[in-house]
């Protein structure tokens, strides 16, 4: 773009990653979700007294031998797996992002309408990525959460597609 | 015996294992991953002068 500043540039490149990295973790909640909630039902199923005394076992004991040993051990290393942390995690983290994406893309139309300074715009940027990076570390601390390259691909073809809508020609 | 003995080569450094490399990268990434290529900006009019 002829008239346009590094800035302005910049500062679309942030916001576009904000509304990448909300998507990813909108993914990422989903998919916690849908892990824990399988742990639980899996050994909701296998703890209860109905289904262990359906006459189909007697048939196939061994199977049902090798589902209660899983489940077994589910159920020890249950405290130690990471998708109920990450769920709250990527929860917490997913809200105050959406808010910061909100306020910052309503700046948006100041910076494509020209009405602020480079250098206002530069301070807008980095209020945006500091303000990131305090939500990430208020809400991870130690944890971890571990890159799932799928999920952001997903994320980006979805902004891909919002920035389409409200922004293409 | 024969002055033809070669001297011994220094062992070529060895690409990282797999399992090392995934391990690291575990380790490495607990944040939010960079994202590469950015949508074209739409046309925008100049920023005021300072």
């Amino acid at each position: 773009m002829a008239n346009s500043s590094p800035y302005q540039e910049r500062y679309w490149k942030e916001l576009f990653e904000l509304r990448v990295h909300v998507n990813y973790l909108e993914r990422y909640m989903e998919e916690s979700e849908l892990i824990d909630n399988s742990i639980n039902i899996f050994l909701a199923v296998t703890s209860s007294s109905s289904i262990c005394g359906w006459a189909i076992w007697n048939k196939y004991s061994f199977l049902w031998a090798v589902i209660i040993a899983a489940s077994q051990v589910i159920n020890v290393v249950k405290q130690f797996l990471p998708y109920r942390t990450r769920l709250k995690t990527t929860g917490g983290i997913l809200k105050e992002l959406e808010e910061l994406l909100n306020s910052y893309e309503t700046k948006w139309f100041d910076v494509e309408r020209g009405d602020l300074k480079e250098d206002e715009i530069n301070k807008l940027q980095f209020e945006i990525r500091s303000e990131k990076t305090k939500i990430v570390q208020k809400h991870l601390g130690t944890n971890t959460l571990p890159e799932k390259g799928r999920l952001l691909r997903k994320a980006k073809e979805a902004a891909e597609i919002y920035i389409k809508n409200f922004y293409g020609e | 015996m024969s002055d033809t003995k070669k001297t011994p080569q220094p062992p070529k450094p060895q690409p990282p294992r797999p399992m090392l490399s995934k391990l690291k990268t575990f380790t490495e990434k607990r944040g939010l991953p960079p994202v590469d290529q950015t949508p074209e900006m739409p046309p925008v009019k100049p920023p005021k002068k300072a």
